[in-house]
């Protein structure tokens, strides 16, 4: 592992984030994320991250619970909490995970439980999808962190 | 999404007004339009019918006429007939008695055949109806031979034989000569005539006979009998008495056909109705007098008249018919036709205005519906242009910022150089889509001028620093120039005031190879009410010989090159100048401060190529190039101008250009300014506010130019430093004026350096510097002067050249810009170099600016979604200010309880239970009140320069669709678009922050 070069790692990261925004998956916003990183909020974006899981999680055991509870959900309450996850979504730039939302609370809006079930689906597939990546994203991260840690006493030594 | 909501809400807007398009509007006609057709029928068939019976009563009325003129002319006819008829018959009686007085009383007679002969031919006009009289005597049979022989001939019958026996006989014994003939003829032996003798004699009175045929005339005719009597009888005799004192009996012939012929001959009118007499004493079978049996003429309308003879036994009656049928009564006809013709017309002329008013009608509502589609299509138009350009820009920063990452990796030489071309393309397409993006939205009305104070000449300054490395490397002049009269700080849109300029001059650059670009800035109505005639004078009190020694250039212009605007340039700039120079104190106090506004004219000429005069009159069209030839050759879209255009009517003025192809543009605009209190600009300074460094007050400076323009766009910039200028035509001159005025005039102050420009250099390199140095040595100044060379384009030999020479301190390379000359002069006189570091980190970038903004501040960011609560957090963090989060509006309001020390509040517009904007109002309402309890006891302190008035900016996920105006009225302060962007950012705060120096 500490044989991987900081640049190969960054250079990794960059091809990761590259296919994410290939995807669609991650938009410019998160790029403005990171650029909100510095020295005084080493880990601005992973805590920010982390905050988007937890509350998204809660979101959607709270929106599949509506929708299994019972045969006449609550739309209102649904489209709430879809607004929610699409604002957090956007404000991390998770593109194709808003997307959805939005699909999801078209579905909402004409009562259609079908629909909304489907979407649901797919939103859980999205964003476990996103949960990966950024988990590998932040993977990569780490080990950079560390090999450039790692590396710095060497160079000075 | 929000795009897809707003293109939601679009189309139902749309079909609304396609709703309330049908539903209104539709007028009676309208709504009646199936009734059109039958209206036209019905209205056919009315007037037809009204027409019919016009020509009906007219045509009664004429038939009426007809008739009463029928009666009226058979009454008359009848009564004629009559009175002729008993006049006759009048007669006949009186000669009746004159038979019975002479022949039977007198004894012997008097009467004979001759005398009787003669009386009735005499008095025949008496009785005109009469062919003739005769008297026949009674003769009893007893008596006949008597007779016979007394007169000497036989009684015959009507047939002319000698009568059988009979009882009576009536031989007639006179006769009038007309009918002589019967003389005679036993007047018993015709039927008719047997009868009415004894119908005569039986009652005495006149009697006729039927109708029949008169012998010899063989006209129907009637015979009237009246008995003689020969004695004179009792008062009422009796039958037989009268049979017995019967005498004779006279006779008349009345031939009635000639005679009512010749009577009705004598009136008028006879020849339109035909008369026929009957004798109807027989009623079933009527025996015609007069006229013809068989029907003719006009049977429909008869009339009978009665006709008495005086003859009770017979009854007459007279027809008269009219001899032709009623004639067709054409005025009637014509009326009615008429009538018809002109109620057809009027129908039809109601119809066709009904279904002209229904075709216009429904052409009005189509045009309504067309021009809403139209609308609707224009407004989707813009709102696609302006989603378009947003939804590239996302994909275009993610492009930007991958090319950015790329850029940090490492690369090869070539594969940098491509992905900075890339990023370089990148930008350029995203400065374009910003450009399409201010098109839509000036467009859709949606474009709004800021009104801020700033200062025109530092924005004139930045866009020269911006263009300066292009033009000088194309070897141009630029320079600007800005009139003393223009206030120094206004209010208004400096960065669409920018955007003006930069694109005005960015296309001059663009498009000029050699000469020069020039800015000119002044007042509006600086240049109304100078004569052109004063130019002439005005010339900076300068000789005319001065300008033939000006390096022998044509053009009087900054760089010497024709423009396209020459006169007029020229005049203005002279007039320019000479204000500036002779009033230049204190014509700034005397300008007429009291009128609110400013109107600032800025000109941009160069000597490009210049505009084709076929396509000058689309230069301000988007999208319009001069030539679509031009893009393949400079590039650009030629949205530029357009937006240009729009932005100067924004900002009420006008925008317009001269050009002359291969000589130049002279683009101008005016635009309206609000004049700044001085007491406000005095406090609000801006952090865009260039401080140009005060240390060089009261230098002295001599420009050496051999051409006026460039040489007072110099002491412009040096005039804006506070150095004093004098100008020089050439060193020469400069010399002999400070070698001239130095030994002279004790009181006259050496200039503090010379700046040379370096064509008027170059022209007088052969007068050898060294020599002019000895000048001014020689003339006992040994004070070195620091010399500085002007040029805009300067090639290494000629700096060699220059430097060897000893007479530049420093070449300061064009455009001329007053900030860098501050520097230059810094550098070359070694004064004001107190640099404030502060002053160049908040010049190096903008976060920095933002950062000097919200260095330190309070802020309080509401937002119901934890992420995004983090994320605004950190992106104010990272500029310094301290952030506190509040979840729901219920939070913020807690921590907004007066007094609290918050300097700004970021506040979710969407949120759960109480949103941005009832937070908001509730917010202000507090403040209102504590506002209002500190105004009451005015003893308090006050607090932060009077109210409490915290800034509230809205955060809000679409911009486009923005509500901004929503945002004002409930009390916010602005908004800014969330994920925050650094300028959108830096735009909203700088409205309620001060800088405040770090």
């Amino acid at each position: 592992m500490l044989g991987w070069g900081v640049e190969f790692l960054r250079a990794e990261m960059n091809r990761l984030l590259a296919l994410l925004f290939h995807q669609g998956v991650l938009d410019e916003q998160f790029l403005q994320l990171q650029q909100l990183q510095d020295e005084s909020s080493p880990n601005f974006v992973s805590e920010v991250i982390t905050i988007y899981f937890h509350e998204s999680e809660k979101l959607l055991r709270n929106l599949r619970l509506l929708l299994m509870e019972r045969e006449l959900s609550d739309y209102k309450k649904m489209e709430i909490h879809l607004n929610q996850m699409m604002g957090s979504s956007s404000s991390i730039g998770a593109k194709r995970v808003r997307n959805v939302c939005v699909a999801f609370r078209a579905a909402s809006e004409q009562n259609n439980h079908a629909g909304c079930l489907r979407a649901l689906e797919l939103l859980e597939h999205e964003y476990c999808y996103l949960k990966n990546k950024l988990h590998e994203l932040f993977q990569i991260e780490q080990q950079r962190a560390l090999a450039s840690v790692v590396r710095y006493p060497a160079r000075h030594n | 999404m929000g795009v897809k909501m707003q293109q939601s809400h679009h189309l139902v807007a749309v079909k609304l007004n396609e709703q309330v398009g049908t539903k209104r509007g539709y007028t009676f006609i309208q709504s009646n339009r199936a009734w059109l057709p039958k209206f036209l029928v019905l209205s056919v068939v009315v007037v037809a019918f009204s027409s019919m019976s016009i020509y009906n009563s007219m045509d009664a009325d004429i038939k009426v006429r007809r008739k009463d003129g029928l009666v009226s002319m058979c009454d008359q006819r009848a009564r004629m007939l009559k009175d002729q008829f008993s006049v006759s018959v009048n007669h006949v009686h009186a000669l009746a008695i004159l038979v019975s007085t002479f022949h039977y009383y007198k004894n012997p007679s008097a009467i004979d055949q001759e005398t009787f002969a003669e009386y009735t031919a005499r008095t025949a006009f008496e009785r005109p109806l009469l062919s003739g009289v005769a008297y026949a005597e009674r003769v009893i049979n007893s008596e006949r031979e008597k007779f016979e022989e007394q007169h000497g001939w036989t009684i015959k019958t009507m047939e002319r034989q000698p009568s059988p026996v009979r009882d009576e006989y009536a031989p007639v014994i006179f006769s009038q000569e007309t009918v002589s003939y019967i003389e005679s003829l036993d007047m018993m032996s015709g039927e008719e005539d047997r009868e009415n003798i004894l119908r005569a004699r039986a009652t005495g009175k006149a009697v006729l006979t039927s109708p029949f045929r008169l012998l010899g005339s063989h006209h129907l005719g009637v015979v009237l009998t009246f008995p003689v009597y020969k004695s004179k009888l009792p008062p009422n005799p009796t039958v037989e008495e009268r049979i017995k004192a019967t005498a004779g009996y006279l006779g008349g012939a009345f031939d009635v056909e000639s005679l009512v012929e010749n009577l009705l001959g004598q009136l008028d009118g006879n020849q339109a109705i035909l008369v026929n007499v009957y004798d109807v004493t027989n009623s079933s079978e009527p025996l015609v007098m007069y006229g013809h049996q068989y029907q003719e003429g006009d049977t429909s309308l008869l009339h009978e008249s009665k006709l008495d003879f005086g003859d009770p036994f017979r009854k007459h009656q007279m027809i008269c018919r009219y001899h032709h049928k009623a004639p067709p009564s054409w005025t009637a006809l014509t009326t009615a036709f008429l009538f018809f013709v002109i109620g057809l017309l009027v129908g039809y002329i109601l119809y066709g205005a009904a279904t002209h008013i229904v075709k216009v009608e429904d052409g009005f509502h189509e045009m309504q519906e067309l021009k809403g589609r139209a609308e609707a299509a224009d407004v989707a138009k813009s709102q696609f242009l302006a989603t378009v350009s947003h939804e590239i820009r996302t994909p275009m920063n993610g492009i930007l910022g991958m090319l950015a990452l790329l850029l940090d990796t490492e690369l090869s030489f070539t594969q940098r150089d491509y992905a900075q071309t890339a990023q370089i393309c990148g930008k350029a397409l995203i400065a374009l889509i910003n450009e399409v993006l201010d098109r839509a939205k000036i467009e859709a009305g949606k474009l709004e001028l800021e009104t801020v104070s700033f200062d025109i000449r530092s924005i004139l300054d930045d866009v020269l620093s911006l263009f300066s490395e292009e033009s000088r490397h194309k070897g141009i002049e630029l320079a600007v120039f800005v009139s003393d009269k223009v206030p120094e700080i206004v209010m208004g849109d400096p960065g669409r005031f920018r955007q003006i300029i930069t694109n005005l001059v960015g296309n001059s650059v663009k498009f000029t190879e050699k000469g020069h670009i020039f800015v000119k800035v002044h007042l509006a109505d600086q240049l109304k009410g100078a004569p052109n005639a004063h130019t002439k004078t005005c010339l900076n009190g300068r000789p005319e010989e001065d300008i033939l020694i000006s390096g022998g250039s044509q053009f009087e212009t900054l760089s010497g090159c024709e423009v396209a605007d020459e006169r007029n340039s020229r005049d203005t700039f002279n007039l320019l100048i000479a204000e500036d120079l002779f009033n230049s104190v204190d014509s700034k106090m005397t300008t007429n401060e009291a009128s609110e506004n400013v109107t600032v004219m800025v000109s941009v000429e160069d000597t490009g190529i210049g505009i084709p005069l076929r396509a000058q009159d689309r230069v301000f069209m988007p999208f319009m190039q001069a030539d679509s030839s031009t893009s393949r050759t400079y590039g650009g879209t030629g949205i530029g101008l357009s937006i240009s255009k729009c932005l100067v009517e924004l900002m009420g003025g006008h925008i317009n250009f001269i050009s002359r192809p291969q000589i130049g543009s002279t683009f101008s605009f005016t635009a309206v300014f609000g004049r700044c209190k001085k007491l406000v600009f005095a406090n609000v300074k801006r952090p865009t506010f260039k401080d140009l460094p005060s240390g060089f007050k009261g230098l002295k400076a001599v420009v050496v130019d051999g051409k006026p323009v460039r040489a007072a766009v110099t002491r412009y910039h040096l005039n804006r430093l506070g150095i004093h200028v004098e100008v020089a035509s050439s060193i020469n001159r400069a010399a002999a004026m400070c070698g001239k005025k130095g030994s002279l005039t004790a009181g006259y102050r050496h200039p503090d350096l010379i700046l040379v420009e370096k064509d008027t250099w170059m022209s007088s390199i052969d007068n050898c510097i060294s020599s002019t140095v000895t000048d001014w040595k020689q003339n006992g100044n040994l004070i070195q002067f620091p010399k500085i060379l002007l040029a805009s384009k300067l090639s290494a030999s000629e700096l060699e050249k220059a430097k060897a020479s000893g007479f530049a301190d420093t070449v300061i390379m064009k455009p001329v810009r007053a900030s860098m000359l501050a520097a230059c002069l810094q550098q070359v006189l070694g004064i004001g170099r107190k640099k404030q570091p502060q002053k160049d980190m908040h010049m190096r970038n903008g976060s920095s600016a933002l950062e000097s903004l919200l260095y330190g501040k309070k802020i309080l960011v509401v937002d119901d979604n934890k992420v995004n609560r983090r994320v605004a957090a950190g992106a104010l963090k990272k500029f310094g200010a301290n952030v506190e989060c509040a979840e729901s509006g219920n939070a913020a309001l807690e921590l907004l309880q007066l007094p609290h020390d918050f300097d700004a509040c970021f506040m979710d517009i969407q949120m759960p239970e109480m949103d941005g904007f009832e937070a908001t109002r509730q917010i202000r309402l507090m403040e209102s009140q504590v506002n209002e309890q500190m105004k009451s006891e005015s003893a308090v302190e006050i607090m932060k320069g009077g109210e409490w008035h915290t800034p509230i900016l809205a955060m809000t996920a679409d911009v486009i669709h923005a509500t901004y105006d929503e945002c004002l009225k409930c009390g916010m302060d602005g908004y800014v678009s969330k994920p925050f962007d650094e300028e959108n950012l830096y735009q909203a705060v700088a409205k309620f922050f001060r800088t405040k120096p770090v």
